[in-house]
């Protein structure tokens, strides 16, 4: 059974990443890693001015071999990179793992001035965090099994928050193991790009008990986990299936060859 | 040696740069810039060897970008980064300025960096930053206008000490 004992943290700068990461450990009794080089947001620059096109490549090649090496390890919680979902193996890296995305907005991240210092080389910081914030925003999202606002800097309740979704995590996946899927469960084709995505079991779950024509609650019920929890489940497979309703994602789940 | 009203801090990883850099910025009113990257002690790795040679170029240009950017300014205490002394240009910039040589002996700066790294598996993590020390201890010593050790772990005592030299 895949029990999460990693929590791997991803966002933009500014977002507090570190902070939580560390009473994240702290609550957990884990180990805090910190493997943020805060290159781009320290200097204020996209990498690719730091490094050059060669560079920026090493460098994801190198922290890439960084995730490689802490997705065996156990009990720690890593902060990353915040250019880490920029590439397509770190990406992938991080998908099966329990991944949260620390959101915050760019008038935050400009009060917390992003590390406390002012951008080394450019001036205008305000159109360098945007700009990051359109590139990445949807890909944060993409690669986060769950994601928190920052906004609020209520620390507290956001650790909270994660340690009930970690420990529901692994209900779901104890209550999921009653129930049998199989790979037309767990791997389903887009609705209309016709490639292959995998779900994770707790979204697999949560779809095959809806396409029984279960409700939310139903399925929090038998999964021993809250229907909140569920919804975002649901929503998630959902986006990643290409789908705009929970009807669609049923019948997604019916068609399939 | 200038009388601008800046502080550089140069030295190994696990020197303890930022925390002796804070404490000076807080005491004189000045502004604390951290300039400092340390990827290879975090790491476990060569500059080349994370950024590729290109990649460490570019990355070196940048760094001397940033130190000619902090010159033009006044009342601030800077860290840099470890690795910027290998830089000629660099090196000549810092020998201008008033910079402190923050060292540290092995076991100590051992003692403070495995708490959590490297990062990446390194068989001999001593011997690693041994060879760093090899490298760039001299280089450090060269550019310094002012040296002192932070194994005591003083801080109260090392701030006072380089606002002292700093003859202010």
């Amino acid at each position: 059974m895949k029990q999460f004992t990693r929590i791997f943290i991803i966002g933009h700068p500014g977002a507090g990443k570190a902070v939580l990461g560390k009473a994240l450990a702290e609550t957990l009794g884990w180990k805090f890693i910190d493997a943020d080089t805060g290159l781009e947001s320290q200097i204020g620059r996209p990498l690719t001015d730091i490094l050059g096109k060669q560079g920026v490549k090493s460098f994801y090649h190198c922290m890439a071999d960084i995730l490689s090496r802490h997705v065996d390890e156990e009990h720690i919680v890593v902060t990353t990179d915040a250019s880490i979902v920029c590439n397509e193996k770190t990406r992938k890296l991080l998908s099966s793992q329990f991944v949260i995305y620390l959101k915050v907005s760019t008038a935050v991240q400009l009060q917390r001035g992003a590390r406390q210092t002012e951008p080394l080389v450019k001036p205008d910081i305000r159109a360098f965090l945007d700009k990051l914030h359109q590139e990445r925003d949807s890909l944060y999202e993409q690669t986060a099994h769950f994601t928190i606002n920052s906004d609020d800097s209520k620390l507290e309740e956001h650790v909270a928050v994660i340690v009930r979704n970690l420990h529901e995590n692994r209900t779901a996946n104890r209550a999921s193991e009653g129930l049998k899927l199989d790979k037309k469960d767990l791997v389903l084709f887009h609705k209309s790009r016709h490639v292959p995505v995998h779900l994770s079991k707790q979204q697999a779950a949560c779809l095959k008990l809806l396409a029984q024509g279960k409700t939310s609650k139903e399925i929090a019920r038998d999964l021993k986990i809250s229907y909140r929890t569920v919804e975002g489940y649901i929503a998630k497979a959902m986006q990643m299936l290409g789908c705009s309703s929970s009807k669609e994602l049923i019948a997604l789940y019916h068609d399939q060859p | 040696m200038s009388r601008h009203n800046r502080i550089f801090i140069i030295g190994h990883s696990g020197a303890g740069k930022a925390v002796l850099a804070q404490a000076l910025a807080k005491k004189l009113g000045w502004q604390f810039i951290d300039a400092d990257f340390s990827m290879t002690a975090a790491i476990g790795r060569s500059l080349s060897e994370i950024l590729g040679r290109q990649g460490e170029e570019n990355f070196r240009h940048c760094l001397s970008d940033i130190l000619a950017n902090q010159i033009k300014k006044e009342n601030i205490v800077v860290t840099t980064d470890d690795s910027l002394i290998v830089d000629e240009k660099c090196r000549n910039i810092l020998a201008a300025e008033f910079s402190v040589h923050l060292t540290v002996s092995p076991s100590v700066q051992l003692e403070r960096l495995s708490q959590h790294r490297p990062l990446l598996p390194v068989t001999d993590y001593k011997a690693f930053l041994q060879k760093l020390r090899q490298e760039r201890d001299s280089l450090y010593e060269q550019a310094a206008s002012y040296s002192l050790s932070s194994d005591s772990g003083d801080v109260e005592e090392h701030t006072a000490n380089v606002i002292k030299a700093f003859g202010k």
